[in-house]
């Protein structure tokens, strides 16, 4: 797994369009809920090869997983462009619900960091997953209405595409390598 | 908060079926080589117990019925001839040597020549070039076994027959009429392509300079560049007898072509052995991946993966390959080894020695090439297990 194809993955795993149709508008929870998905993925991806060894799952094998997270995520954001709102913790406590989860630690997020740390290119998605989730943090700060939410929305679905693109591009990988 | 209970359901859910359905564990027990040698000569052991009058081999056994199987295939014949010789070549088997001998003198029976080849096949019926590739495949062997030379002329003559059926493309045809004395036009035979690849491959090997690196060469191009397109295989089919060919061959014998094949080819025995490896006889393992693969499916996983694994120590272009191969094939021997009918469970059937060795479906069954690739494949694994790189 390369860089740019962590940072592609990562991008239409976090689906920065989609998300912001949901995020909270405030800018500091939104902020301390992307650190605290950066740590998390970041956790992922350093021990995701000793997981996989505890789960006595081949790194091969669990790209295949992953691929088809991806997938069906993907699948998720072109057919729901507007997600449901999700419950909210008061004040900063919005950092960790929603943002952090369920809306930035999703799935995809999670078997993407797994896989890359079952690969051994750690430093690569923690490097790619912070591009990726300073991508949401631009996005965040997008002025909503109903244009702009109309454009999102597209935004969404084209990176739900490429959310199942990535998968395949992943799947194919996995069917490859020995 | 009670929404959040959704989301947190549907990760925990969705992670669980995943483990389920997608990544079971796979199981590998550890193996040691003096584990597999033994597996090894159960196997052969079973197989040499089976000689019977006429130079025939025990095709097949149904334990449940206490069925000994009627059936007979000269290919089989062939594979289980060259796997003995093989044993012979690479351990110094005696008991071997002499039961693959028993089986030549079944294969000199059956040889109908024509225009200096020869071809080992049942008289009346179209001659597939399997039964004869390998028929050379075993004579090969057993040269190595032995040195002596006297057969040296039907490998020859068997190989001519493989050379006979090659097309201007490199293909081979399936087989020869004797109806209309020619290859039958458009006919490929699913394993005989890679079985003739190895047996010219191993032929220029045996006897170099008298041009048998060429057809070897030209049917490893179009293995590689056209046989999955022309032959109708929608992924690339995982050819254990190609395998072998491609590290017979050597780098110096391949092309790029050659070498992006064999990393198909890697990939494919891969996934199969990881597939493999996360079945069971019972339990979500066996409702999830169905029945376990047979010893014959065993068997091929681990000789593809030698085949490579051989070629990727010597072919540095391939040498990223070698650690993932050599963990591969140590867990698909390790499979294969714990499979095996073992002495204590053989003496609970009603025909202990037609059980002892042997690889049973779950209905009750073994075959020849059961016993035949299981042996193959185990060998192949034993320079991985005594030191070999990966």
């Amino acid at each position: 797994m390369s860089f740019g194809f962590l940072l592609v993955a990562f991008v239409a795993a976090l689906n920065p369009c989609r998300a912001r149709l949901v995020l909270p508008e405030r800018r500091a929870a939104v902020a301390l809920g992307a650190l605290i998905a950066l740590g998390t993925g970041a956790a992922l991806a350093a021990v995701g090869g000793v997981f996989l060894d505890w789960l006595d799952v081949s790194p091969e094998s669990f790209r295949l997983a992953a691929a088809l997270v991806l997938g069906l995520e993907g699948a998720r954001a072109l057919l729901v462009a507007r997600p449901a709102a999700e419950p909210e913790l008061a004040g900063l406590g919005a950092a960790l619900v929603p943002v952090a989860f369920p809306l930035l630690l999703t799935p995809g997020v999670v078997a993407l960091a797994i896989a890359a740390g079952g690969d051994g290119v750690e430093a690569a998605a923690i490097g790619a997953l912070a591009a990726a989730l300073l991508l949401v943090l631009l996005t965040a700060a997008l002025p909503r209405g109903t244009r702009a939410d109309a454009l999102l929305a597209a935004g969404g679905r084209l990176l739900g595409a490429t959310e199942i693109a990535a998968g395949i591009a992943l799947a194919v990988e996995a069917l490859r390598d020995v | 908060m009670r929404r959040l209970l959704v989301p947190v359901a549907a990760f925990v859910l969705g992670a669980l079926a995943l483990r389920v359905a997608v990544v079971p564990a796979e199981v590998c027990p550890p193996v040691e080589a003096r584990s597999v040698r033994s597996a090894a000569a159960e196997a052969a052991a079973w197989l040499e117990r089976g000689a019977r009058p006429g130079g025939l081999y025990t095709y097949g056994y149904d334990r449940k019925r206490d069925e000994v199987s009627g059936d007979y295939s000269i290919t089989r014949h062939a594979g289980v001839m060259m796997a003995l010789y093989r044993l012979a070549a690479e351990a110094g088997d005696a008991r071997a040597l002499a039961s693959a001998d028993h089986g030549l003198r079944f294969v000199r029976a059956r040889l109908v020549r024509r225009d200096g080849w020869a071809a080992f096949t049942e008289p009346a019926n179209d001659a597939g070039i399997g039964a004869s590739a390998l028929a050379v495949a075993a004579l090969v062997h057993r040269r190595l076994a032995t040195d002596d030379g006297s057969q040296d002329d039907l490998i020859r003559e068997l190989a001519r027959f493989l050379v006979a059926q090659q097309q201007p493309d490199g293909s081979v045809l399936g087989s020869w009429s004797p109806s209309t004395g020619r290859p039958v036009p458009g006919t490929y035979s699913k394993f005989g392509t890679g079985e003739a690849l190895w047996a010219l491959a191993l032929v220029d090997r045996l006897l170099p300079g008298e041009g048998w690196d060429g057809p070897a060469k030209r049917l490893a191009r179009y293995v590689a560049t056209r046989r999955d397109d022309v032959e109708g295989y929608v992924l690339t089919f995982p050819d254990h007898w190609a395998a072998y060919g491609l590290a017979e061959l050597g780098p110096s014998g391949l092309g790029e072509p050659e070498v992006a094949y064999a990393r198909r080819l890697a990939g494919i025995f891969g996934l199969n052995s990881r597939l493999e490896a996360q079945s069971g006889e019972a339990g979500l393992r066996r409702v999830m991946r169905g029945e376990p693969a047979s010893g014959a499916g065993l068997g091929t996983i681990g000789e593809g993966l030698a085949g490579l694994w051989r070629l990727s120590v010597a072919d540095p272009r391939l040498g990223d390959l070698s650690y993932d191969l050599a963990e591969r094939l140590r867990c698909t021997a390790s499979r294969t080894a714990r499979r095996q009918t073992d002495p204590g469970e053989a003496a609970g059937f009603p025909r202990p020695l037609l059980a002892r060795g042997a690889w049973f479906s779950e209905d009750g069954y073994t075959q020849m090439d059961d016993q035949q690739h299981s042996l193959s494949g185990l060998l192949a694994t034993l320079p991985v297990l005594v030191g070999g790189r990966g």
